[in-house]
């Protein structure tokens, strides 16, 4: 049985800002809430109608665990709409979207709220396990003897953290950082640093060039992040008008000092943001007579080997287009979340080449080049920043939003995910 | 004897339950009172050993004693025989050979705290609705039954100075921080902890261990010094806080100096005499009277029921809109903000937040339900996400066609049934009314800046407005926390057609050539919260000068401004307050006279206070009573309630007409006429008051 599509009926996202600046005091419940308050206003839906919030978020702050059920208090839900956290990484707001869909073509429930949420400025510092076996020590011990010679013990490395942030963002299977991924995926597909830092300066002119043409303006929603000062921010801090490819060539390797090419300037920003979508079967719209900004068709995930999980991208693409019977050349506009430029080029290289798809898919031709024209064209996460639970969220919002004002049919939103797999969207309007 | 009933629990316990019949509260009615002593008798005889004193109504221990009674007592002794019975029962209480224990849960004031200082221990049921209190000096009275006595003797001097002058509500936790209860026993665990501390005090040295618990108190009290220097700081502060207008609590203050060292009897005969006075004064009467009155207006009936508000919304961001989303934000309720650009929002949502942060620091909220309340707030430029807003209320510029733009707009974007409110205050409702498509759902809400002090609201209906409406806005308004006072169409509304004349006639002084600061002085000596020079500063002089200008467009002659303010406005450009300099140069906190000024100002001349009060206040009683004529307000008690929490005017003098009365229509009818004389048609008497003057009526 064919399934039915699944109405998105309006997307909104908060502005992304760089980490540690001007999100740094809201927390991903308070900056969810404010997008998803805004979002439901503006569909015209009263909250009562949904039947569940299910929000994506990896760092899941410790203030509330299931911060989705704090999400959803402070939106305007009353207490009897349930609540869900999801987490796949950075496909998180993706996942809360795919979630949706699969309860609706269960018929579990009408209408939906789908949100991804980051807030990395506000992933904790944890006390090393040494510290913490000193600190439950002291507090168990009964005399002051018993107290002295536990306090003997304390060493200074004890007060080094461990920053949440960084183990987060560290691989467990392969125990490698992100970023050394993206080595990996340069050295394969042989990129250079050159190629890498014109990818990356692109994608700023893009989101400068869209920013400056309004583009942003019906998906981005002012958030006042100071109320002492009254101060508002209404677009992408990250995206840096003036940065020219000479201060990208300065940028020393992060990842890999000696001889590696991935810098910050050619990676994905740290960054705080929240997106949101009202998702309903198509019918169901038709029958409530609302005007959907688009659809999605249908999805995948996939797995593969968390070192090279930036190929995510091309995995998940050829499940699920094998699925659809679809062609790569199908898709009038793409989205591949550009988590480091090296690795969105390695999936380029890799849908290009025959060896690639052959090797894996087991495919006689490659699946195809990917016209530049048609992929991010508004730029992506190494300019605008990636709030891990927010980017698969906002590619689909963003993507439909596109489709639409290029009066567009099919889109595909693909992104890698941390610790090795993919995701990839088929989305449509009308 | 209907209002006790006398229960065993088991043996030799026994539960006395207060159930007033008839009444949502229990009151310590005479009747009450009498029936209570009676039970007492019956105890005294039995061979009962402890006894529960508790109430059967909901939320309610002892409301207190009755108003009513005190209110219509008119001689010193029967107010000291209405005490001296009560104390009588209250003594015979206390001596009790049998162990009495309150059982206190909701409210347990006035009278209701006495009669539980009466008793041998105190135990309070923890809940929101339980606060105890000796509010007396809110009606100009104070603790009557035994609470100057009992009181300090329990909690020390230092706490309850702090209850009685300031008649401050306290909940159980700090009723058990300061000893004022033995014990506090979580609702839901009462069958369980009532036994364990009845068991507690079964024998005598479990009594004692509790009565040792309460001495703990401020061992500093116990010297002299210590407590002269209590009662002269707590004298300061009462005199800074009421001017001195307020005799009450300096009267409570005396009494517990005078009998701190005196035994229950002889300070009880102090507590009587010093009660007796104050509550046949006419502060006292005046503030029952308005306490009556702020009741009636919780209670208004209406021919239609109230919808529920859940979902607000407020076009504009100017200092009204700004007060108005933090009332209704505050009020519980989502509130969406319609602005012409959206950057506007910033500076809102930072007003908004100081006025919590304020109240956060008076303890009056916590940062964890404004964080709340805040988010409920959302922004458009726009007029998007209206659809299931209830109530949008319009707060922008004073300009008919951009409100009518503004209708149009929130007609075509809400529901049907939804009310649209303007806070206008110089267009006339019933005109901007024309506009509208649902004309029912259209009312005007007229606030008093700033919004977060000012109580009052004025709700204007128009010609067209529903019942429903009116009652919907109404509920609101109270649920909100503000006093809403329902006024008819016209010029300035109620309050600012009746203040702008007094405003107006100070300038008029002023420009004769009186010091503007003895202007201020004398109405400030006569209550009134600011001089009114002052006050054209704090409001703006271009607002008062367009105000003036409309008023004079609406009611003419008598209505002329000031001489004083055109040049003021016009060629000095001086605007009050937020620009620094008007009639006054702003400096911090300091003011002084603005020289500039003095050009337009005639030689300087004198004129003693009570004439400046009496032309300034006679003003303001003349336009009242056209307003009382006109049918503006129903009553004189509105219209006393509506000046008071809108202006500030001194509760004590019991309101603008009620002050009238105490002086006479008569005599105003007079004073005005040679005032007429004098200065000018603008004195011109109000057919009203020449009515009631020659028929010798009153107001009231």
């Amino acid at each position: 049985m064919r399934k039915e599509r699944i109405a998105i009926i309006d997307g909104l996202r908060s502005p992304i800002a760089k980490a540690n600046e001007k999100f740094k005091n809201m927390q991903v419940d308070t900056l969810a809430s404010i997008v998803i308050r805004e979002l439901v206003l503006k569909s015209g839906l009263s909250h009562d109608e949904f039947d569940e919030v299910i929000v994506g978020n990896v760092a899941q702050p410790p203030h509330a665990s299931n911060v989705a059920k704090v999400i959803a208090a402070r939106s305007g839900f009353s207490k009897s709409t349930p609540a869900m956290t999801v987490n796949r990484n950075c496909a998180s707001g993706m996942e809360a979207i795919t979630s949706s869909a699969l309860r609706l073509w269960q018929d579990e429930g009408e209408i939906y709220l789908a949100c991804g949420a980051e807030s990395m400025s506000n992933i904790p510092f944890f006390y090393n396990q040494g510290y913490k076996e000193f600190l439950f020590g002291l507090m168990s011990s009964k005399t002051l003897i018993q107290k002295i010679s536990i306090l003997k013990e304390f060493k200074p490395s004890f007060l080094k953290p461990v920053i949440g942030l960084v183990s987060g963002l560290t691989d467990p299977i392969s125990g490698m950082i992100m970023g050394k991924t993206a080595e990996i995926l340069a050295k394969d597909f042989h990129i250079s640093r050159e190629e890498q830092d014109a990818f990356s300066l692109l994608s700023h002119q893009k989101a400068k060039k869209a920013r400056e043409n309004g583009i942003f303006t019906d998906e981005i929603l002012p958030i006042i992040y100071d109320d002492k000062k009254g101060l508002m921010l209404d677009y992408d801090d990250g995206v840096r008008d003036t940065l020219t490819i000479e201060s990208l060539k300065k940028l020393k390797p992060f990842f890999d000092r000696r001889s590696g090419t991935i810098t910050v300037g050619n990676s994905s920003q740290v960054s705080d943001g929240a997106s949101a979508c009202i998702l309903m079967k198509e019918s169901t719209a038709k029958k409530r007579e609302l005007k959907p900004i688009g659809y999605l068709k249908d999805f995948s995930y996939v797995g593969l080997e968390a070192q090279r999980m930036g190929l995510g991208p091309i995995f998940a693409t050829q499940k699920l287009l094998k699925k659809r019977r679809m062609k790569l050349s199908d898709f009038d506009l793409i989205e591949i979340n550009e988590a480091f430029a090296a690795q969105v080029i390695a999936n380029i290289k890799a849908f290009a080449s025959k060896e690639f798809c052959a090797k894996h898919f087991n495919m006689r031709n490659a699946m195809g080049e990917i016209d530049m024209d048609k992929l991010n064209v508004n730029g992506g996460a190494v300019a605008m920043g990636h709030p891990v639970g927010m980017s698969g969220n906002r590619l689909v919002v963003h993507i439909l939003k596109e489709l639409k004002r290029r009066n567009l049919q099919k889109g595909l939103a693909t992104l890698c995910i941390g610790g090795g797999q993919g995701a990839a969207l088929i989305l449509e309007v009308e | 004897m209907k209002n006790f009933t006398l229960n065993l629990i088991e043996n030799k316990t026994a539960e006395l339950i207060f159930d007033m019949q008839k009444e949502k509260v229990n009151k310590l009615s005479t009747q009450a009172l009498s029936e209570l002593d009676t039970f007492l008798d019956e105890i005294i005889e039995s061979d009962l050993e402890t006894i529960i004193i508790k109430s059967a109504k909901q939320g309610i221990f002892i409301a207190g004693a009755d108003i009513k009674e005190i209110e219509s007592m008119s001689d010193e002794l029967s107010v000291k025989n209405m005490l001296n019975h009560g104390n009588e029962i209250f003594n015979k209480l206390s001596t009790l050979k049998q162990t009495t224990i309150a059982l206190i849960e909701g409210a347990c004031m006035g009278g209701g705290l006495e009669l539980a200082l009466s008793c041998d221990f105190r135990v309070a049921i923890d809940g929101s609705k339980t606060k105890l209190a000796l509010p007396e000096v809110k009606l100009g009275v104070m603790p009557g039954l035994g609470g100057t006595q009992r009181l300090p003797k329990l909690v020390g001097l230092q706490n309850a100075l702090g209850m009685i002058l300031a008649g401050s509500v306290i909940d159980t936790r700090k009723a058990d921080r300061i000893g004022l209860v033995d014990k506090v026993i979580p609702k839901g665990y009462e069958e369980f902890q009532i036994p364990e501390f009845l068991q507690s005090i079964s024998t005598p040295s479990g009594k004692q261990k509790i009565v040792e618990k309460r001495k703990s108190k401020n061992f500093l009290e116990q010297i002299p010094f210590v407590r002269d220097y209590m009662y002269k700081k707590a004298h300061e502060s009462l005199i800074q806080k009421t001017k001195g207008f307020y005799p009450a609590p300096l009267r409570a203050l005396e009494t517990i100096k005078k009998t701190w060292d005196l035994s229950i009897y002889d300070g009880l005969k102090i507590e009587t005499e010093e009660f007796s006075k104050l509550a046949l004064s006419e502060v006292s009467k005046n503030m029952i009277n308005l306490f009556f009155i702020s009741e009636a207006t919780k209670s208004k009936k209406f021919d239609a029921v109230a919808k529920e508000i859940q979902s607000t919304a407020v076009i504009g961001g100017g200092v009204m809109g700004k007060g108005i989303i933090w009332l209704f934000s505050n009020a519980g309720k989502s509130v969406r903000v319609k602005l012409r650009k959206i950057e506007q929002m910033g500076d809102i949502i930072k007003s908004v937040k100081s006025i919590y942060t304020f109240l956060i620091k008076r303890k009056k909220t916590t940062s964890h339900d404004v964080d709340f309340k805040i988010s409920s707030i959302t922004y458009t430029d726009k007029y998007d996400g209206l659809q299931n807003v209830d109530l949008a209320l319009e707060a922008v510029l004073e300009d008919e066609a951009v409100k009518n733009e503004v209708y149009a707009n929130l007609e075509k974007n809400m529901k049907k049934d939804a009310i649209i409110a303007t806070n206008t205050s110089s267009i006339s409702i019933n005109q901007l009314n024309n506009s509208l498509t649902c004309k029912e759902n259209f009312v005007g809400l007229h606030f008093f800046n700033p919004v977060d002090r000012m109580p009052l609201v004025e709700i204007i209906p128009s010609k067209h407005t529903s019942q429903e409406t009116l009652a919907t806005v109404y509920k609101f308004m109270l649920s909100s926390g503000k006093t809403p006072v329902i006024v008819d169409d016209c010029a300035g509304f109620l309050v600012n057609r009746i203040l702008i004349p007094y405003v107006n006639e100070a300038l008029f002084i002023a420009g004769e050539g009186v010091n503007i600061e003895t202007i201020d002085k004398a109405l400030s000596n006569f209550g009134m919260p600011m001089g009114p020079i002052e006050l054209v500063d704090t409001v703006g002089i271009d607002v008062g000068y367009k105000v003036l200008q409309i008023l004079q467009n609406a009611y003419g002659q008598r209505m002329t401004p000031a001489p004083l303010i055109e040049p003021v406005y016009t060629k000095l450009q001086l605007l009050g307050k937020k620009s620094g300099s008007g009639f006054y140069m702003y400096k911090g906190k300091e003011k002084t006279i603005n020289t500039q000024v003095n050009t337009y100002i005639q030689n300087q001349t004198l004129l003693s206070e009570d004439e400046i009060v009496k032309r300034c206040i006679y003003m303001m009683i003349n336009e009242a009573a056209r307003c009382l004529e006109e049918e503006i307000v129903k009553s004189s008690e509105e219209l006393d309630l509506a000046m008071i929490m809108g202006t500030g005017f001194p509760p004590f003098r019991g309101g603008l007409l009620k002050y009238a009365d105490s002086i006479g229509t008569k005599k105003i009818y007079e004073e005005l006429e040679n005032l007429q004389n004098s200065y000018g048609s603008r004195f011109e008497p109000a057919p009203l008051i020449k009515k009631l003057a020659v028929s010798n009526k009153k107001f009231y």
